[in-house]
């Protein structure tokens, strides 16, 4: 598919600002640690807390790391971009991806080459300074480059994402009741990655466990909780009737409704989740639109009162629309007393 | 899938229940293997007894439509198969008896006599 020249641009500058220039400054980085190498004790700081170096490893194991971690995030971020916008959209959430890219970068990066510096000519790491400056200055470069990076690209929304289509309302009798259900689950290929990566995590913590490093229940934690986050929104249960639109896992935790009193305008339309929301999951999008967002697609579209988008990707949506246009007219005619 | 129940209607609550589950089978809306939502949650949903959700359930399973397990509710047989493929027949002799002016239970009759 040809892209429109703008989204060329776009994607064009993301990877100039998102990619080749954080690999540029990891690469500079990486180099510059490689020649410091001879210079520092071969064991060095890695990790402090408030007091002072806590955490040591042989010195060429730093640069080593900066390369994998800096080049790896590159990789990441450009492969979110090219696999989200194959079908040429653009949005905001992009030109974010690409700013984060570059932020993350700068704070890693100068944060790990300034510490690492900074052990030259030292005998023992653990007279390693306090890297309270290192932090601070990485950040606000860091942030720096983000805002840099945010408007170093042009800002292009592409309308073809966004084609909500009105409904017909249901032909409903005076008093007859209806109820639409139906369950959205998340692609097969995304949940095979989520469970490919929280294996790995779980090997990865068994390893760090069997080194006897104390951080292991950190990573367990992170992994039981991934895993209750994988279980709550790989599937989720929609349902319109006369008190709203409800979106349920199946265990009840987490849900989300819209009331029938808040809904202003329903429709429905296909979702760009790269594009729009900045991927797959419960989102939410930059101007502030809600998503559940399980996979490109149909998706059933409810306006609140307050102008707020609810999204949620739902095979048969035109139905769902269809009824909850029918209720909530009615309920606008003819509201509760 | 959608349920629909009219109260002033002459048909009873839960034969309209069967017709609708009809409908979203012939629609494509449900297809094997798809489970129904608890007669809990419908009989809330539509503001009708939970005896009158169960008992067109029971219908359903008793044509072979649905398979009731225990823990795993109401499941869509592949008895929907058939059903989904007249859709089109279907929607296509319904539009003619309209501008033909047959009212609905005449054409009801007529498939049925035919059919024996």
């Amino acid at each position: 598919m040809t892209a429109p020249a703008d989204v060329r641009t776009a994607r064009r500058r993301f990877l100039l600002i998102g990619c080749a220039l954080p690999a540029a400054i990891t690469l500079v980085a990486v180099a510059l640690m490689v020649v410091w190498l001879p210079e520092v004790p071969p064991t060095v700081a890695t990790h402090w807390t408030g007091s002072g170096p806590d955490g040591f490893g042989p010195a060429w194991v730093v640069p080593l790391g900066t390369a994998v971690l800096g080049l790896g995030l590159v990789a990441l971020f450009a492969g979110i971009m090219l696999a989200g916008t194959r079908d040429g959209q653009w949005g905001p959430m992009l030109r974010l991806l690409g700013a984060l890219s570059i932020g993350t970068n700068v704070l890693l990066v100068v944060g790990i080459t300034w510490s690492f510096g900074a052990q030259r000519g030292l005998a023992d790491p653990h007279d390693a300074p306090d890297i309270g400056w290192p932090m601070l200055v990485s950040g606000l470069l860091a942030l720096g480059a983000g805002l840099g990076g945010w408007f170093a690209q042009p800002n292009v929304t592409t309308d073809g994402r966004n084609p909500a289509r009105s409904v017909e309302p249901l032909d409903l009798a005076a008093g007859e009741r209806a109820v639409w259900v139906r369950t959205t689950s998340m692609t097969r290929g995304g949940m095979i990655a989520i469970i490919a990566s929280i294996l790995a995590l779980a090997i990865g913590t068994v390893v760090v466990a069997a080194t006897g490093s104390t951080a292991w229940w950190v990573m367990l934690g992170v992994t039981v909780l991934l895993v209750i986050l994988a279980i709550t929104t790989f599937v989720f249960r929609v349902r319109v009737d006369d008190r709203g639109l409800l979106v349920r896992s199946p265990i009840g935790v987490p849900h989300f409704s819209v009331p029938l009193a808040e809904v202003e305008a329903v429709s429905v339309r296909d979702v760009h989740p790269t594009s729009e929301f900045g991927g797959w999951g419960i989102r939410i999008a930059a101007d502030g639109a809600f998503g559940i967002v399980l996979r490109a697609g149909e998706a059933l579209q409810v306006t609140r009162r307050n102008g707020r988008r609810f999204v949620v990707t739902v095979d048969d949506a035109a139905t769902a629309a269809a009824l909850l246009e029918a209720l909530s007219s009615r309920e606008r005619v003819d509201p509760p007393r | 899938m959608l349920i629909r129940v009219d109260p002033a209607s002459d048909t009873p609550i839960f034969a309209q229940i069967v017709a609708s589950v009809h409908a979203d089978a012939a629609a494509g809306r449900l297809g094997p293997g798809d489970r129904l939502p608890s007669a809990r949650d419908v009989a809330g949903s539509l503001g009708v007894n939970l005896h009158t959700v169960l008992r067109a359930y029971q219908q359903l399973r008793d044509e072979g439509l649905v398979d009731m397990r225990r823990g795993r509710g109401a499941v869509i047989t592949d008895a929907v198969e058939p059903i989904a493929h007249l859709h089109h027949d279907i929607a296509a002799l319904v539009a003619r008896a309209r501008t033909l002016g047959l009212a609905a239970d005449t054409l009801a009759a007529l498939v049925k006599e035919t059919y024996r």
